[in-house]
């Protein structure tokens, strides 16, 4: 249990403590840099340059990109950019002479602000024509316009204005107050209003002024501190204006003395009995070695066992690594046999860090017993022991009334039991499309136990009857060898249950079973022959009416030679005739529409030579 | 006329504009700092992202019956209540409505989002339980094993949902989701590995924990009817810089070590997919005719040969572009299908069947419903009447009916000559009796 037990105090690596956890990656913000020195745009042209210039990089030559950059003449702010890109990087040939003008005019202005005076002053400066302004005046001039509005990104400029001319003391008075003026966040960083941008130009210039001036800095060590830890919390920058100021801001606050200090375990944060020292950077903000600081002087002041407070080692100094100025090593070869996490508290001159550390420790399994026995438990079970990375070397066999129970116990390097997070049991299917996990519980004793009810557990497998994979994991937080043990393989038969399965099919996202329909067969036909051969029989009565009647002689004397006669006789075999049309071709329609004149005409002429026939007959008698 | 230009251009405009408009609910402004590379990939892609804190009292999801937003990111594990008019009715509703969700959560997430998940048909995993894996963690694990490495082979096979190119190792920290196997709509994008199980770091397992293994979700999407998008992360620090820029390095196992981790390729992969970048079809045009003509019919006869064509577009890169698979199927339906068969590709992302009307009359319908994993549902159906075959169209010399025929025009014949002998035969007989 006492594994578990020890981690469940919290875990955060780092409790209060006052040094910073983490240092500035200047190579990232040298690549945003230079993934930007060749933007066609006027600011981050600027700002990458300046930041190059910043970390002594090498800069490409970019007067032809100068020349083609596209910027706004009327604003000033990217007028000063370009004028400053060009006097940092030596091509001022390569500029127009437009922008001189758009700087005096600047100036000239009766109501221009302090951004504006700033950047028209600096642009004449970065042009070479910086003695314009004269002191005294302007001076007075810009505290006027700082009455207006005494925002600190208004007393940045102004600031950087009397560096350019000469008021560096004006500034050593009001720095002090500017800078009580900053925001603070979360009661651990200060930042001023305004972001990054007017946080790193006070920053800057105060600290160039104060050095110009050889005055010490006039920040508190607190106020260090926390204008550090913004300038951390803002180190993911990606813009190249970002990444210049967070450069130029955390520079000026890493060249300080005494800079702040930072300190990060460095690789792994855990010891093991084969790997038992820590490393630590301690380095300033910028990831620079710490000035002044004596490799004497870092020492783990003290090591507590979160667990119990047990202190465990005290004033136990540091090594410095050889070749590698920020790394310190910290032996724990005393605590590794005792598996936990310890809070160190560790000291690099007048400060102090508390880092926490686990102690991971190694745990084994020698055997598991695999046994199969029926579920009422009438017959002793049929026990099969495993040693640790063997197989099963036969495959085992469960059917539906059976059980599989596994038992077996978690030991330490010393072979005394212990409790794992982790004790699971994976019963997956050969081809490790199913699997279930089964949780081992443990008894008093600290020994594991998983009863697998073949029966019950058929649920989970779909039914699916066959050879199934057994795998143990064993695994928690303090244990640096978790252990996943294939042990081998049963054949579960779980029995009729199959059948009675009902498999519920998920519907189905993807293509379907294509269908195609079935058309009715065509009736079967008798064969030609047996048709032709019958149509003859139809047709053999005809024959047989006309052989008679020509046996018999026939004649037709009655035919009165009248013209309803004929007409009767002609229509009723065009209707006759129409039939076989009809068969031949047209639709029923048609053929009743040609069917009704005729039908009157021999109806009418029908009518007619019947009269006569009969009015004949009488006649001749 | 130019009036009418401009207001259409300013018309297409807005509505471009509105398919970007995205409301970003954070806890803290600073996660607009730690998660920056995530937003700029959305900024960069023309999304307009308004950041507000989740317990903003002022935050309105839709006014005067129109929403403000088409997606919604919600990055505030640690929000108990939404301000203002949002809750989980109000982002369910929004949902219904065709908005796109985007949230991503961790081991201390409240009920809000359990609520939230549990509408949209995932569970996630009770308050502090969080992803453990013993097996798979990374270096910079603080010791609980919760930073845990995920092959990208665990991650659902669909393209149009996370891409290509995933190769890298992800970087996941947070907690676990449990899909219901039976809800067809909701896809597992990334499932963690065997080993992995979700449960209280702090505590020792004494319950079946809720998800274990390969049932442990760690990103699930949800795909509604009305094709709203919906993708939910147990973890919020997926989306991190932290973990977009951090290489992987396992400590157990095979060393898997890379310099940097798959997480930044797929959050964007996924963005775009929940944010209907990807995965869009359309239908452009749909015909069908008689084999061998040209015009375009509503009845049809049985057995008569049918050619369908339906062209589908696919939303690529902003512009709607061909669609290319080989999977699309038409259906024939009267209440059941009697046809269905696979249209063949035809160039243009024109899609072709030819196949014979049943020999069984009614109301049909041409009926094409492609609903693939990662695509927006796509269903069209024509309403067509087959009809019988008219009297005319039946085979008319039939063989074997040649007995019949025969009789009836030798019937007829028969008819027509007996017709003279009945009326003009002169009986010779009655004289020679007289006589």
């Amino acid at each position: 249990m006492y594994l578990r037990a020890l981690l469940l105090l919290s875990l955060s690596t780092l409790c209060l403590s006052n040094t910073l956890q983490g240092t500035i990656d200047l190579k990232r913000l040298q690549t945003i840099l230079q993934d930007n020195i060749k933007s066609k745009e006027i600011t981050s042209l600027y700002y990458s340059i300046k930041g190059l210039v910043q970390l002594n990089a090498n800069i490409p030559n970019i007067c032809e990109d100068l020349k083609t950059v596209k910027y706004d003449p009327s604003n000033i702010e990217q007028v000063f950019q370009l004028a400053n890109a060009a006097h940092i990087s030596n091509c001022l040939n390569s500029l127009k002479p437009d922008i001189l003008s758009a700087a005096t005019q600047v100036l000239d202005k009766k109501d221009a602000t302090i951004p504006e005076i700033y950047h028209a002053v600096y642009t004449l400066k970065a042009l070479g024509k910086g003695t314009v302004y004269d002191k005294e005046d302007a001076l007075k001039n810009l505290i006027q316009l700082l009455k207006k509005d005494d925002s600190p990104a208004n007393y940045a400029y102004v600031f950087a204005l009397c560096e350019h001319m000469g008021c560096g003391a004006w500034t050593a008075t009001h720095a002090e107050g500017v800078l009580l003026a900053a925001d603070e966040s979360d009661s651990k960083a200060l930042h001023f209003e305004g972001g990054l941008p007017v946080t790193s130009n006070l920053l800057t210039t105060i600290s160039r002024t104060y050095r110009g001036q050889k005055k010490p800095s006039p920040l508190s060590e607190e106020q260090r501190y926390k204008f550090a830890e913004y300038l951390l919390s803002r180190r993911s920058v990606n813009t190249p204006k970002g990444a210049c100021l967070l450069l130029e801001a955390a520079t000026a606050l890493a060249d300080d003395v005494p800079s702040p200090i930072s300190i990060t375990i460095k690789g792994k944060k855990y010891i093991t009995s084969e790997s038992d020292s820590i490393e630590f950077s301690i380095t300033d903000l910028i990831g620079r070695p710490v000035r002044f600081l004596k490799a004497e002087e870092v020492v783990a002041q003290s090591g507590t066992r979160l667990a119990d407070d047990v202190v465990v080692l005290s004033k136990q100094p540091l090594t410095q690594k050889a070749n590698e100025p920020t790394t310190f090593v910290l032996n724990l070869s005393k605590i590794k046999a005792q598996y936990g996490l310890y809070k160190i508290a560790l000291s690099a001159a007048s400060k102090t860090a508390n880092v926490n550390v686990a102690v991971l420790g190694e745990i084994q399994v020698s055997t598991v017993e695999v046994g199969i026995g029926d579920v009422d438990g009438t017959t002793s079970p049929k026990v099969t022991t495993v040693a640790h990375p063997n197989k099963l070397t036969e495959k085992l066999q469960a059917d539906h009334l059976q059980k599989v129970t596994l038992k077996f116990t978690v030991k330490d390097k010393w072979n005394k039991p212990v409790l794992v997070q982790q004790a699971f049991v994976r019963v997956a299917s050969a081809n490790d499309d199913h699997e279930t996990i089964f949780v081992a519980e443990p008894d008093n004793t600290k020994a594991y136990k998983v009863e697998l009810n073949v029966g019950g557990i058929a649920k989970h497998l779909n039914y699916q009857s066959g050879a199934y994979s057994l795998t143990m994991y064993l695994g928690d937080s303090a244990v640096s060898n978790p252990i996943a043990w294939p042990v081998g393989e049963v054949l579960f038969n779980f029995g009729n249950q199959v059948a009675a399965a009902v498999e519920r099919k998920p519907a189905v996202r993807g293509p379907l079973a294509s269908i195609s329909h079935v058309f009715r067969s065509p009736e079967a036909r008798p064969a030609r022959v047996v048709s032709d051969v019958f149509a003859a029989a139809c047709a053999a009565p005809l024959l047989l009416l006309l052989l008679l009647w020509a046996r018999l002689g026939l004649n037709f004397s009655n035919f009165p030679l009248t013209p309803s006669a004929l007409i009767f006789h002609l229509a009723l075999g065009a209707s006759l005739g129409l039939y076989g049309v009809l068969w031949l071709q047209l639709s029923m329609f048609d053929t009743v529409r040609y069917l009704v004149p005729l039908g009157a005409l021999t109806f009418l002429s029908g009518h007619r030579l019947l009269r006569r026939l009969v009015k004949d007959k009488a006649h001749s008698r | 006329m130019k009036i009418t230009l401009i207001l259409g251009i300013i018309a297409s405009f807005s509505l471009a504009l509105a398919e970007h408009e995205t409301l970003v609910l954070v806890d803290n402004l600073s996660i607009r700092e730690t998660h920056s590379q995530f937003f700029k990939s959305l900024q960069d892609r023309g999304y307009t992202l308004t950041y507000k804190l989740a317990d903003d009292p002022n935050l309105v999801l839709s006014k005067y019956g129109e929403y403000l937003y088409k997606n919604l990111i919600v990055f505030s594990p640690s929000v108990l209540e939404f301000g203002g008019q949002i809750d989980t009715e109000a982002i369910t509703k929004f949902i219904d409505d065709g908005g796109n969700l985007l949230m991503a959560g961790n081991a201390a997430a409240g009920d809000v989002y359990r609520e939230i998940a549990s509408e949209c048909g995932f569970e996630m995993d009770e308050e502090s339980a969080a992803v453990i894996d013993h097996f798979n963690y990374d270096v910079s694990d603080d010791g609980e094993h919760t930073r845990i490495v995920v092959s990208p082979k665990n991650l659902i096979s669909s393209p149009t949902i996370v891409g290509e190119q995933n190769t890298q190792p992800l970087l996941f920290e947070g907690t676990g989701l449990i899909l219901d196997k039976d809800n067809a709509l909701v896809l597992p994008i990334l499932t963690a590995d065997s080993t992995a199980y979700s449960y209280n770091p702090k505590s020792q397992v004494k319950e079946y924990p809720h998800a274990v293994g390969r049932k442990t979700v760690l990103i699930a999407a949800l795909q509604a009817r009305n094709n709203a998008r919906i993708v939910f992360s147990g973890s919020l620090f997926f989306f991190s810089d932290e973990a977009f820029n951090s290489g992987v390095s396992k400590v157990h196992g095979d060393k898997v070590n890379t310099a940097q981790s798959g997480n930044k390729n797929l959050a964007i992969r996924l963005s775009e997919w929940a944010f209907g970048e990807r995965g869009r079809l359309r239908v452009r045009s749909v015909n069908h005719n008689r084999q061998g003509e040209k015009t375009s019919s509503n009845t049809y006869t049985i057995t008569d040969t049918v050619v369908y064509r339906i062209e589908i577009e696919e939303l690529k890169n902003g512009k709607w572009q061909p669609f290319d698979a080989t999977d699309v199927q038409l259906e024939f339906v009267r209440i059941d299908p009697f046809i269905r068969t696979t249209l063949k590709k035809k160039p243009n992302g024109v899609y072709e069947a030819v196949f014979k009307v049943p020999d069984v009359w009614g109301v049909y319908q041409f009926k094409v419903d492609y609903d693939r994993i990662g695509y927006t549902r796509l269903y069209h159906s024509t309403q067509v009447s087959v009809r019988p075959l008219q009297h005319t169209q039946y085979e008319r010399f039939i063989p074997s009916a040649y007995p019949y025929y025969v009789s009836a025009f030798s019937m007829m014949v028969g008819v027509f000559l007996f017709s003279f002998v009945f009326l003009y035969y002169k009986e010779d007989a009655p004289k020679t009796k007289s006589e």
